[in-house]
């Protein structure tokens, strides 16, 4: 008999899950008018803050299991690991929805609130069936802040996203199914404490590897990661911003939950945090450098998930947690710049600090965040990760993020604020960003800072916070070595701008692994669908010339001019033929039974 | 959208980025070079001073490991995009017309 007095406080919600208020809020959203545009304001506020009471209220546990067609599906798994994804995805929905004040477009509202409802649902998941219709809704929501931008070129490339993330979603869905076969449960992860930390699911399975694989697209894995660099880019001024927040660190999430310990993640990681750094140094539209810093920074998160030891997955969470923070500031400042000037191209932009200084200050905040330089928030997240490689003694992994920490001090470091704000005069004056706008990034930079100079406010909600000594980012070694690699990084930006070596920005677009599909992918559909036609032409040419060559003959037999009519007439013809089946039919009749 | 002074014009300038003209000051920048310069080789040398614990044998044999490396790392990455661009850049519409929104 289950004993009542262990069982968890649900709290005064009664254990519903965070998800809840937010979709309801988008709901509500698309269905308020514009003149009531202050209430869909309103709730895009108050949605987060009621979530966070969600949160807040239960203990660790499990709650809102559902019956719903046969199936068990449980809402509301509250344990380390989720309670801080959660945290961090209320605290976006809320900047995202102060940084949006300005903007009166419903659809992006409604669907910036279902979108950010649904990552909360996926964290808080505790089956795979639930975690599916989340990871689903993740993406149906998401396209429309692609789509709101109205360019031919973004209604395309959020059909190419919806495809790519649907078909994740089926993959999941197989994988679910193929699990089940398996193993005749729904379950998907379940936290173990101290040394028991072990991969979830077993990636050599069918269900296993396909998990992995529908995972791997939603983190955008070398190879699969251009929907990124594809769509981000071209979503709004706000759909940008809420984007870079939720998808990909659902992904890492779900990742940890599942896959933690998984050896080949280490690799596959450190693969993605170096390859954006090349694509990065040349590419000209600052929110596409961002896309291919968002890669580089899960790099970090996916080879801490791989290592699977409680530092390393301390360290992962807490650097999505800083991540989500950084990097919506580095993109608000762009969305700043886009909605001011109208462009985020390198080549035609620089001096903006002298009309935007609130903006160019928040920026150059994101910028020293994400490249770690002490007192700023990845100092103290991202380095746990490095700590919790070299302890496993994994040189190359780490040689390899050591590479990427000083090529994203590049690209997002420096490349985003100084061109965008210093190098050459544009000679543009645009006005500073809108209140509401500075008073977001102002509150994500206030975080970037605190987490950097209070880390133990972040590390006290760490999923394994209980189970290790505290990590300790201030040692004197930490901060000189850090300070070494970070200041020779910034003084070979100067020194090769100096001496002209650095490539100037040109307006280009830099193909990368989406050629494959977009280009050779779409010739090869392209020319099979004119070999096609063209083989189907001159199969229907042939039929009908063999009707016509039939028909043709039958004519010079049947015909009144034909062979059959040369020795009988046709009028005969048809009466005897009359007469015989007239006599078969009678035969027929009277035949008996 | 923006208004458009020339270069150098007072016109449009924040109040407070009145006060910080002097970034875009070549004479500025040249100066930057070289504090930059003096910070790495304060840093170097404090590598020298600290007490360390290395995790790997290069770590261990050459103190001022990390600051090559973010020099080298960074120049690396910064030199590829040289031949990276020729190799993968192409006009704008390349995939088709008004394809990018930037």
């Amino acid at each position: 008999m289950l004993d009542l007095t262990l069982a968890p406080d649900p709290g005064m919600f009664n254990g519903l899950s965070p998800a809840l208020p937010v979709i309801v809020a988008g709901i509500l959203c698309g269905l308020i008018p514009d003149r009531f545009a202050a209430a869909r304001k309103a709730l895009m506020i108050a949605a987060p803050i009621v979530a966070l009471a969600f949160i807040w209220a239960p203990e660790f546990g499990v709650y809102g299991v559902y019956g719903v067609a046969g199936f068990e599906l449980t809402t509301m798994r509250i344990d380390g690991l989720s309670r801080i994804f959660g945290l961090v995805f209320i605290l976006a929905i809320l900047l995202n929805g102060v940084y949006a004040l300005h903007d009166r477009s419903r659809l992006q509202d409604s669907s910036a609130l279902i979108y950010g409802g649904a990552a909360i649902g996926a964290v808080f998941a505790g089956d795979l069936i639930t975690l599916f219709i989340f990871w689903e809704l993740l993406a149906i929501s998401s396209v429309f802040l692609i789509w709101a931008r109205g360019t031919p070129s973004a209604v395309n490339a959020g059909l190419r996203y919806l495809a790519i993330h649907v078909a994740s979603g089926v993959l999941l869905l197989a994988g679910t199914i193929a699990v089940w076969a398996d193993t005749g449960s729904f379950a998907f992860g379940v936290m173990t404490s101290g040394d028991e930390i072990q991969t979830f699911f077993d990636p050599t399975t069918l269900g296993g590897a396909l998990i992995l694989l529908a995972f791997g697209i939603k983190c955008a894995f070398p190879f699969l990661h251009n929907w990124l660099q594809d769509a981000y880019p071209k979503a709004t001024v706000v759909g940008a911003v809420v984007l870079s927040a939720f998808t990909t660190k659902v992904a890492v999430y779900a990742l940890a939950r599942g896959f933690a310990g998984y050896e080949p993640l280490i690799y596959i990681g450190a693969v993605m945090t170096v390859f954006p750094v090349f694509f990065a140094v040349i590419e000209n539209d600052l929110r596409r450098v961002l896309s291919y810093s968002i890669n580089n920074q899960l790099g970090f998160m996916v080879c801490g998930i791989g290592v699977g030891s409680t530092l390393a997955l301390n360290g992962a969470a807490a650097h999505a947690f800083a991540d989500v923070i950084f990097k919506g500031l580095l993109f608000m400042s762009m969305g700043a710049v886009l909605y001011r000037v109208g462009t985020t191209r390198a080549t035609e932009l620089g001096g903006l600090f002298k009309s935007m200084p609130f903006t160019a200050l928040f920026c150059i905040i994101g910028a020293m965040s994400i490249s770690a330089f002490p007192l700023f928030s990845a100092f103290v997240t991202k380095s746990m990760i490095l700590a919790a490689l070299a302890e496993e003694h994994y040189w190359l992994p780490w040689l390899m993020l050591l590479f990427a920490s000083a090529g994203v001090l590049e690209h997002a470091g420096i490349k985003i604020p100084y061109f965008a704000f210093f190098a050459h005069d544009s000679g543009r004056r645009p006005r500073e960003a809108p209140t509401n706008m500075l008073i977001a990034m102002g509150v994500a930079a206030f975080f970037c800072v605190y987490i950097g100079v209070f880390p133990g406010f972040l590390y006290g909600m760490l999923p394994y916070s209980q189970d290790v000594a505290p990590y300790s980012p201030y040692t004197t070694e930490h901060v000189v070595l850090q300070m070494q690699l970070v200041l020779a990084a910034v003084f070979a930006f100067a020194f090769l701008m100096r001496i002209g070596v650095y490539p100037p920005e040109k307006r280009l677009v830099i193909l990368d692994f989406d050629w494959i599909y977009r280009k050779f992918g779409w010739g090869v559909v392209h020319w099979g669908t004119a070999i096609g036609g063209r083989a189907l032409a001159h199969f229907s040419n042939a039929v009908r010339r063999l009707a016509e060559d039939a028909d043709r003959r039958m004519h010079s037999v049947f015909s009144p001019a034909g062979a059959l009519n040369r020795a009988v007439p046709n009028g005969v013809l048809a009466i005897w033929t009359a007469l015989i089946l007239g006599a078969a039919l009678l035969v027929t009749f009277l035949a008996p039974l | 959208m923006s208004e458009t002074p020339r270069p150098g014009d007072d016109a449009g300038i924040h109040p407070l980025s009145k006060r910080l003209l002097f970034l875009d000051s070549p004479r500025f920048k040249r100066r930057m070079l070289w504090v930059l310069l003096a910070l790495v080789m304060v840093a170097t040398a404090a590598g020298f001073a600290i007490e360390r614990h290395p995790h790997f044998w290069f770590e261990e044999r050459f103190a001022p490991f990390h600051a090559v490396f973010g020099f080298v790392a960074f120049s690396f990455a910064v030199i590829c995009g040289w031949p990276l661009r020729h190799l993968v850049g192409r006009p704008e519409n390349y995939y088709s017309p008004n394809d990018d929104d930037a």
